[in-house]
């Protein structure tokens, strides 16, 4: 059985989520540790990854959630796709509507 | 001549709590009543490709993993339609039109076309379920009113017809009461057959819950999962760790 992603802002993910789904940009990455860094205004997080995005992009990001050497949760990629262009604040704003219904 | 349905616009979480039907009659198709009543004849989905997709050596159908945030689920191409997976991979966000069926007590999508779309296609798509939703739940309302004065489903249709209110919603309260009757699921089978595996299974560190629905085929996940709940918050079994399960 597979969990379905939960989308999550950064500053909602804690340490029972398994699979999540965010929408940041890529703030920074570590090519030694094959990591990127990804913020989406509420937080930021370490991504694993072997694939890699400039600086800037805006991605979505699907994977699990664990903890890293120094214990702060991180994601495990799955999946990261390129978001260039999405709408984000519709994103928030449909996402807000399908709370209410 | 079977006549084509339209697809209409869903997501996978109501694909997979849906309850699939054989069309009556020698011609007419099959279909889905989704949980807020909506009769699909065939399904439109926006949803994201998790793995790269599997085509067999023969070409005869192949399958990949999809997931809209509502649900995660394995689209299935067969035949003709398994050349539309060559053109996918991994990370593509496609709209997938298909039918719905059930296979082992679970409901599959059998895609039928496939193509990929710019994210903020998956926004539009969400709010326009999400509208078509909200259309559905008024008309609901006024279906549900009918139901419960007319006596029998032929006047009840005649009366929304009246009323220019959609049959299908009328049709698809009438199937779903009688058909919840006759299936009510006896959660005492699942139990049980838990119990039973976890107990074959178990060399002292419990049994993964991924492993309980592995092995028991007969009923869906989402079922396993809340008989598996029952279980624990009624003391017969508890979680040695996180995802293990024994018997106390």
């Amino acid at each position: 059985m597979r969990y379905r992603s939960v989308e999550k802002d950064i500053s909602e993910i804690d340490e029972e989520d398994r699979r999540i789904s965010i929408i940041g940009t890529v703030v920074r990455k570590n090519t030694t540790k094959y990591s990127l860094t990804v913020d989406d205004g509420t937080g930021e997080i370490e991504v694993y990854t072997d694939a890699f995005f400039e600086i800037g992009t805006l991605v979505r990001v699907v994977g699990m959630v664990s903890k890293d050497s120094t214990l702060n949760l991180c994601i495990d990629a799955e999946l990261i796709q390129d978001f260039s262009g999405f709408n984000v604040s519709l994103y928030q704003k449909t996402k807000v509507l399908e709370g209410t219904q | 001549m079977k006549k084509r349905m339209p697809s209409t616009k869903t997501n996978l979480k109501e694909i997979v709590t849906g309850h699939c039907f054989k069309g009556e009659g020698d011609f007419a198709p099959n279909y889905m009543i989704t949980k807020n009543y909506k009769k699909m004849y065939r399904a439109k989905v926006v949803a994201s490709v998790l793995k790269e997709p599997f085509i067999s050596d023969d070409e005869s159908y192949g399958r990949m993993l999809i997931d809209d945030t509502t649900e995660t689920i394995q689209a299935y191409f067969f035949r003709e339609n398994t050349v539309l997976l060559k053109n996918i991979s991994q990370g593509d966000m496609l709209q997938i039109v298909g039918k719905v069926s059930e296979w082992k007590n679970r409901n599959q999508l059998n895609a039928e076309a496939a193509a990929v779309v710019s994210p903020n296609f998956w926004i539009l798509h969400r709010l326009e379920l999400l509208k078509e939703n909200k259309n559905i739940e008024v008309e609901l309302k006024k279906a549900q009113k009918i139901k419960s004065e007319e006596k029998n489903l032929k006047n009840a249709k005649e009366r929304a017809e009246a009323e220019e209110i959609d049959i299908e919603i009328i049709d698809a309260l009438y199937k779903m009461e009688y058909t919840e009757k006759e299936e009510e699921i006896d959660t005492t089978t699942i139990k049980d057959e838990i119990l039973t595996v976890i107990e074959r299974l178990d060399e002292g560190k419990g049994v993964e819950l991924d492993v309980l629905v592995s092995e028991i085929t007969e009923f869906p996940d989402e079922e396993i999962e809340s008989v598996v709940r029952e279980l624990l918050i009624e003391g017969d079994i508890f979680e040695p760790t996180i995802n293990r399960y024994t018997i106390v």
